[in-house]
């Protein structure tokens, strides 16, 4: 799962070394993927009016869809 | 980060070099620039040092870069089974087609939208001044299309009748088109209301002139 926002989010950043991104399986099987970057490209990967982390969300809903599985995902400040 | 745009590579030939290029990308020749980087060394008497010529390879226009980021991002996603492309030059558009179109589309065409919103997001930072992509999906953007001036002449009809009608939240392009339709209608003029992503479109009955 992470890969998929991994390879988005280091393609849209300035500081692409800077990003950080974790996965875990809570206990109801929802995946969750941590997503933390330089605090100048914040903007990048939230976007106008969260546009940017909602498409994320979206794909990352698809992929999730596709396997039969649900995922989340949380962009640390 | 690997630029995915960009092939490094040693050639004996330009020919040979873009025959690399061509199918390192899986592109059409005019979608990549070719250059040489350091020219060849033929070397003590054409035996000893020789070493090909480096060349630089890559891709020269937003719709080529962006059929290889959409192409990453939909294999990544799990949309890599009957996956294909294709460019409309003229359009600046990229069909997608996958044995999964309803899931690549999504409800609304939201999973589209977004991969749109982010496939040109990633290219603004590589060609700036190029006109942003359409994605699009068997004919879903024809039928897109379909629906939104469906939705307009009702929005005039209900405001004809009852004196004003609102529409649902709409993104720009697709009050544009109603806007559009609404000023043909001389009786009817609109306008849109709201914030950021959740503008609507309202139209309204005009009053008679006395």
């Amino acid at each position: 799962m992470k890969e998929l926002i991994e390879f988005i989010a280091k393609s849209l950043v300035e500081n692409p070394e800077a990003i950080t991104i974790s996965e875990e399986e809570g206990e109801d099987g929802t995946i969750l993927i941590k997503l933390a970057a330089a605090q100048e490209d914040m903007g990048r990967i939230i976007g106008k009016q969260g546009r940017t982390a909602k498409a994320m969300r979206t794909l990352l809903n698809a992929k999730a869809t596709r396997e039969n599985k649900r995922a989340s995902l949380q962009i640390m400040e | 980060m690997e630029n995915l745009f960009i092939l490094d590579c040693q050639a004996d030939s330009l020919d040979e070099a873009v025959q690399k290029g061509l199918a390192h990308f899986g592109c059409r020749r005019t979608d990549i620039d070719v250059r040489i980087v350091e020219a060849a060394r033929t070397g003590l008497f054409g035996l000893f040092g020789r070493r090909p010529a480096r060349y630089q390879i890559s891709i020269s226009n937003r719709l080529a870069a962006g059929r290889l980021v959409a192409e990453r991002i939909l294999v990544l996603a799990g949309f890599e089974t009957g996956l294909e492309f294709e460019l409309r030059d003229a359009d600046q558009e990229l069909v997608i087609d996958t044995d999964l179109n309803a899931l690549l589309i999504g409800k609304r065409g939201v999973t589209l939208d977004g991969l749109e919103y982010l496939v040109n997001g990633i290219l603004d930072r590589h060609f700036p001044d190029e006109r942003r992509l359409t994605l699009d999906c068997g004919d879903f953007r024809q039928r897109q299309r379909e629906q939104v001036r469906r939705v307009a002449r009702e929005l005039v009809e209900e405001a004809r009748s009852k004196g004003r009608a609102m529409s649902e939240p709409l993104p720009a392009d697709q009050r544009q088109v109603i806007h559009q339709w609404v000023r043909s209608c001389p009786d009817c003029s609109s306008r849109s209301e709201g914030q950021g992503p959740f503008k609507k479109v309202s139209v309204v009955r005009n009053r008679k002139r006395a």
